[in-house]
């Protein structure tokens, strides 16, 4: 066990049962990678700590709070697609489309 | 009064409940940061999702070795991109909506399991707003409706999500920002879930309903500009104007009402599937036809319109139809005759899944029995109706219970039950903005109240009632208004201002 920290089963049982579901609707809400996603899941965790309010609905503000993040991700990562296809030569947009804007 | 009638002491909408659960989750959260920090979080690996994707497609996902029949993680993660790539088909598609159909009918298939955020519903609603959206624009508009209702029902039971749509609508906070209404607004699914929860929280609570509507529909029309399946923002447009007529209903405002319909029909009128719209603008229509007191004319209009919505695969509404029927029947005095209908609506599908749609059955059914001296069959009635709010609270459908109740407390003889829960009725009505019925309920506490020789408490109501019976045009109302006041001043020769004032608004109104 991590200090102050969770278990290896808790850890599994969280995963399975917050941050997978998570995950999935940041997939299916906002087309993005299973990649992106769990990035975007993440920060919403960390962002939770302190914030969560356990008086309100946490699901709900769990879920407002991974759409909201997902849908920033995304007009990011379509701005820098666009700045990219207008300003970086070509040999740069070529390996941008290949590996990803990150 | 039966315990599912009181009024709670907190009697706002609860969409949220704290429970051990939310602690606990506060601290999972906390934990899992802490215990995650620096650590990279595995996830499934989209390339190998999409290939497992296409080798399942041409098999319509039915061979079993390939897909587990447990809810697992691995069918959850392949269906979940499924449902990705099915919101970016652009194009109506034959071939989308079969795989929507398919998709849907495995989940439907799955055990489930052990699930904090209602997925498996959230899923189906995915994949039957897919299949609602594909079959509209294919020109299929019976399996388009029949996935609505799909739809409908599997928004039911996808909580969180419901959670955050209904705590949207009910929010009366300033500082909603645009980033909430385009977390909602932004794509038709939101949209459909939000018309779908609208369709239940209008009768509801309708006053709070109609405050946010106004600013719903603007930002439909502004914002929604669906690249393809265009014709999605009238019906949406549409769809919202209906709630506005049943919010105006609900207020007393009949002529605003159908104003507003006429909007709704004309918008319907733009969209792919004009006729399921229209009979549901037409069931709207006659229902407030029976509030300003024409009961010949529903009766006369409603079995065309049954036809049609029964052929046309409409089973909400014609459930809503025969709740109509057997109301306006009631109202004209064929008691008897009333409880077909009213049974015709409890029995059916829709009053089965919807609590709140078969509260308000059981509520009519009350009324009706008592009507009809059938005391025992009554009580059933309510006692079914008040374990059915115990599922679902419905203001509007409590306070209706309770003015059923009244009315069996004087058939009863007992009048002093009878005004208190006619004056709890009242207050009820008032809050939820239902002006009308709060007019209407006056009356009836006027009546009794003049029973047991109170006459000046029943001239108070009566004069109480009067603004509004005059402000709403309630022509029926101010002539019973006229009469128990002159039968007041008959047994107490008083108050004839009070008499040939009620005169003057009556008679000036026709």
């Amino acid at each position: 066990m991590l200090p102050s920290g969770m278990s290896p089963a808790e850890l599994e049982q969280f995963y399975r049962l917050f941050f997978l579901p998570l995950v999935r609707r940041a997939v299916r809400r906002h087309r993005l990678s299973f990649e992106d996603a769990g990035d975007v899941v993440q920060d919403a965790f960390v962002l939770a700590v302190g914030k969560l309010d356990p008086s309100r609905n946490p699901k709900a503000w769990l879920y407002q709070v991974v759409d909201h993040l997902a849908a920033n991700w995304k007009r990011k990562t379509l701005r820098r697609a666009r700045l990219v296809a207008r300003w970086a030569p070509p040999a740069a947009r070529r390996q941008a489309s290949v590996v990803g804007d990150d | 009064m039966p315990d599912g009638l009181r009024r709670r002491p907190d009697d706002r909408p609860v969409w949220w409940a704290m429970t051990s659960a939310s602690v606990n989750l506060e601290q999972s959260v906390r934990r899992w940061v802490e215990s995650t920090k620096g650590a990279s979080i595995p996830v499934p690996s989209d390339l190998d999702l999409t290939g497992s994707l296409l080798q399942l497609k041409p098999y319509g996902f039915s061979k079993q070795r390939e897909v587990d029949r447990n809810a697992d993680d691995e069918t959850l993660n392949i269906l979940s991109l499924l449902g990705s790539q099915l919101l970016a088909q652009p194009d109506p598609s034959q071939e989308a909506l079969d795989e929507a159909s398919v998709a849907f009918n495995l989940l439907s298939a799955l055990e489930s399991r052990a699930d904090e955020f209602g997925e498996l519903y959230e899923l189906r609603c995915r994949f039957s707003f897919a299949a609602w959206r594909h079959a509209r624009a294919l020109g299929r508009p019976e399996l388009s409706r029949a996935w609505l209702e799909i739809f409908d029902h599997a928004a039911v039971g996808a909580s969180t999500v419901r959670d955050c749509v209904t705590y949207f609508l009910m929010s009366a906070r300033a500082e909603e920002s645009a980033a909430l209404s385009e977390n909602f607004l932004v794509d038709a699914e939101s949209l459909l879930t939000v018309t779908s929860v609208l369709r239940d929280l209008r009768n509801e609570h309708p006053a709070v309903v109609e405050r946010k509507l106004p600013a719903l529909r603007e930002w439909v029309d502004l914002n929604f500009r669906p690249p393809s399946f265009r014709d999605e923002r009238e019906y949406f447009l549409a769809e919202l104007e209906l709630s506005a007529a049943v919010c105006a209903k609900w207020a007393g405002c009949c002529q605003a009402s159908l104003e507003i319909i006429e909007r709704a029909k004309r918008l319907f009128s733009q969209t792919r599937e004009a006729e399921s719209g229209t009979l549901d603008a037409e069931v709207l229509r006659l229902s407030i036809r029976y509030e300003t007191g024409h009961y010949d004319e529903v009766l006369r209009e409603l079995p065309g319109l049954q036809t049609r919505l029964n052929s046309s695969g409409m089973a909400t509404s014609l459930a809503k139809s025969w709740l109509l029927e057997g109301v306006a029947l009631k109202s004209m005095g064929r008691v008897v005759e009333s409880l077909r209908p009213l049974r015709l609506a409890l029995e059916s599908e829709p009053c089965r899944r919807s609590a709140v749609l078969r509260t308000f059955a059981l509520g009519f059914l009350a009324d009706s029995c008592i009507l009809a001296g059938r005391r025992g069959e009554a009580l059933n009635f309510l006692k079914a109706a008040a374990e059915s709010l115990g599922e679902k609270d419905t203001p509007t459908a409590r306070t209706h219970l309770k003015a059923v109740v009244g009315e069996g407390h004087r058939i009863d003889g007992d009048v002093s039950r009878a005004i208190a829960a006619y004056r709890e009725a009242r207050e009820e009505w008032q809050s939820l903005g239902a002006e009308r019925w709060a007019a209407y309920t006056r009356l009836l506490t006027a009546e009794a109240l003049l029973l047991t020789g109170r006459e000046k408490e029943c001239e108070a109501e009566v004069l109480a009632a009067l603004p509004t019976i005059e402000r709403l045009k309630m022509v029926a109302e101010g002539l019973s208004a006229l009469a128990l006041l002159r039968e007041s001043v008959r047994r107490r020769r008083t108050n004839r201002t009070a008499l040939r004032d009620v005169a003057r608004h009556v008679l000036g109104n026709g």
